[in-house]
């Protein structure tokens, strides 16, 4: 997959996330509403890093869909959805760390998975879901 | 670099080893994140002997986040057929991390 295949499906991830924790956090009492915001800010922030990255490359940077399917109904579906989506952006971030030469590309993919798999686990403890943690994060 | 991230998988593990002979209560939760490091080491070659003089979780803590660091700045470096797996270990010891 080439980095800017990536780079765009990373984006369109970041997006879902965001939305998703909005939805995810309304879900959830106060102490796990706080995690949610939290990923909602990480997440936030990694968006912004990726359209600053990808319009230096003169990539297109679409913006988020109006709307986004989040099926959470409870507060237990609304932890699995957020391990889902924590899953999900660390396959993405791992791709990107095989997809570029790029250091900074390099070092802000590293860090993202690393970030994404730490939030993953903390889901799962919040949940008192076992295993706690996975042998290899980001590989699908 | 896969030299070196098999040494540090088998010191992780000889740590959590060691913690959990000297610490039998925490064997239910130590198992489950020392059974990622035998995997680890496992899928990187041929493993050696390695001891650990680690006793508590806070040393544990410590060293997987020591690890976190290193198997993240050889991911920076290394060949894009290297990467991938040493940043999915960096990022396996920073969740072990941030539950010990």
């Amino acid at each position: 997959m080439s980095e800017s295949s990536v780079l765009g499906e990373l984006l369109a991830a970041e997006h879902a996330a965001i939305f998703g924790y909005g939805v995810i956090g309304a879900h959830l009492d106060e102490r796990r509403r706080t995690m949610a915001l939290s990923a909602f800010d990480d997440h936030r922030v990694l968006r912004d890093r990726l359209v600053q990255r990808m319009t230096a490359r003169g990539i297109a940077t679409p913006g988020a869909s109006l709307s986004y399917e989040v099926p959470v109904t409870t507060p237990g579906s609304a932890v699995q959805q957020a391990i889902s989506l924590e899953t999900g952006v660390a396959v993405l971030w791992h791709d990107l760390v095989a997809s570029t030469d790029n250091a900074d590309l390099r070092a802000l993919a590293v860090h993202a998975l690393s970030d994404a798999a730490v939030r993953a686990t903390r889901w799962r403890q919040a949940g008192r879901l076992t295993p706690l943690t996975t042998p290899w994060p980001g590989q699908a | 670099m896969r030299a070196a991230a098999l040494g540090r998988e088998q010191e992780l593990l000889a740590a959590y080893q060691s913690v959990i002979a000297a610490r039998p209560a925490l064997a239910p939760h130590l198992s489950l994140l020392a059974a990622d490091k035998a995997v680890h080491v496992a899928a990187l070659g041929t493993p050696g002997t390695a001891t650990s003089t680690a006793r508590t979780l806070g040393q544990l803590r410590l060293l997987e986040q020591s690890a976190a660091a290193a198997h993240g700045a050889a991911a920076q470096r290394a060949s894009r057929n290297l990467a991938p797996l040493l940043a999915s270990l960096a990022a396996a010891s920073a969740s072990a991390a941030a539950v010990l």
